[in-house]
């Protein structure tokens, strides 16, 4: 097993390219695995936890994602989609939450579940923001929200991946992607205005 | 790569325009919009406030309240478990990249080189069949028995009239109805 990093090339910015780091790891290279986890961890975990609603189910399919990952190197081609690495990570992490709403019930049934699980085994966030209403506002606003859309404005946010990755990623025309941004957005703000 | 800005509704457009997901050219076009339409300046400036507000209220969000794990932690969890993986994968006699279907596809030449030996064998054997076997009958045509076809023959001269081949039989069936109409005629 190498651990140590070899003489990769790197791009004029001096940062080695996610592609770049898959390829070493492709080739048995632990470290440069550590590297991709280290720039996308921050990003994914708070995806996953705003997406979830729980800390444990966001730590737990964090985890579950980057093993997916690794048993799924060869299948991933930089060529195929436009949002790269990064939309491939984001695209596994939401498959991963769907197979979980789906395998706990339908929508309502799943959030009502993973509700129970929140409050059991960890606070939920908002509790901890003592004297910050708006902010606990917002988060049950966007717990609120239907999948489809909640989907759509975390990825934006979170992954900071362009509308045309986000909908290439979702499987989905571009005015759909947008249609339900919009739609998030303004029932968002009128949530937290009434 | 520029996006197809004439499929999208107006809610859409406004929204990737907000976003500033548009190329110069295309921000032009939507200006001229915008420029004859009182409603749709309305609807993008209630966009661009909604888009402020969650900007400003998920980063406030994000920085009171903490990470489901810290950072450092999950990213050490998920590190550990890349090591441990790729120790067992190099473990294995095989590669990381080598998957089950590329194991089947270096399979495939010897079973195709086993394959035509085997059918050439067989286009072989049944070439010498057919020098010293019996021959079999032509495609289209019925097996004959040469024993049954005699005997038919000898029961088709015993029981039906001799008729004379070179003429009709139709003919001579009314030959020999007139010849008894003939020989009825003085009992009548």
């Amino acid at each position: 097993m190498r651990l140590t990093s070899t003489n990769a090339s790197l791009p004029a910015s001096g940062v080695e390219s996610d592609e770049s780091l898959l390829e070493r790891l492709r080739a048995g290279e632990s470290a440069a695995g550590e590297m991709l986890v280290g720039r996308y961890t921050s990003a994914l975990l708070r995806y996953l936890q705003r997406l979830t609603g729980s800390n444990h189910l966001a730590e737990e399919l964090h985890q579950q994602t980057w093993l997916s990952v690794l048993d799924h190197l060869d299948r991933f081609d930089p060529s195929s989609s436009s949002g790269g690495f990064k939309a491939w990570l984001f695209r596994i992490a939401t498959n991963k939450a769907n197979d979980l709403w789906r395998s706990r019930g339908r929508e309502k049934n799943a959030k009502q579940g993973l509700k129970l699980v929140s409050d059991d085994q960890a606070p939920h966030a908002g509790t901890r923001i003592e004297g910050d209403e708006q902010v606990a506002r917002l988060l049950d606003a966007i717990q609120q929200l239907p999948e489809n859309q909640r989907e759509v404005l975390l990825l934006r946010y979170y992954s900071d991946l362009k509308f045309t990755e986000i909908a290439e990623m979702l499987g989905c025309p571009l005015n759909t992607a947008l249609g339900r941004m919009h739609k998030a957005m303004l029932k968002l703000k009128q949530m937290m205005e009434s | 790569m520029k996006t197809r800005i004439e499929k999208l509704d107006r809610d859409s457009l406004l929204m990737l325009y907000a976003s500033g997901e548009i190329s110069a050219e295309q921000k032009h076009g939507v200006d001229a919009m915008l420029a004859g339409d009182e409603a749709m300046q309305l609807e993008l400036s209630r966009l661009i406030d909604a888009q402020a507000m969650l900007d400003r209220e998920l980063s406030k969000m994000d920085m009171n309240d903490s990470m489901p794990a810290t950072e450092a932690a999950a990213g050490r969890a998920v590190s550990r478990v890349i090591r441990q993986r790729i120790t067992e994968q190099l473990a294995r006699p095989m590669k990381i990249g080598a998957t089950p279907k590329r194991r089947w596809m270096v399979l495939m030449y010897p079973a195709g080189i086993a394959a035509a030996v085997l059918g050439f064998g067989i286009y072989k054997w049944s070439k010498v069949q057919g020098d010293y076997g019996p021959t079999p009958p032509k495609s289209g045509t019925l097996f004959v028995d040469t024993d049954s076809a005699e005997i038919e023959e000898q029961y088709a001269s015993a029981v039906l009239p001799d008729l004379d081949d070179s003429s009709d039989p139709l003919t001579q069936v009314e030959d020999q109805i007139s010849t008894l109409a003939a020989w009825s005629q003085p009992l009548q």
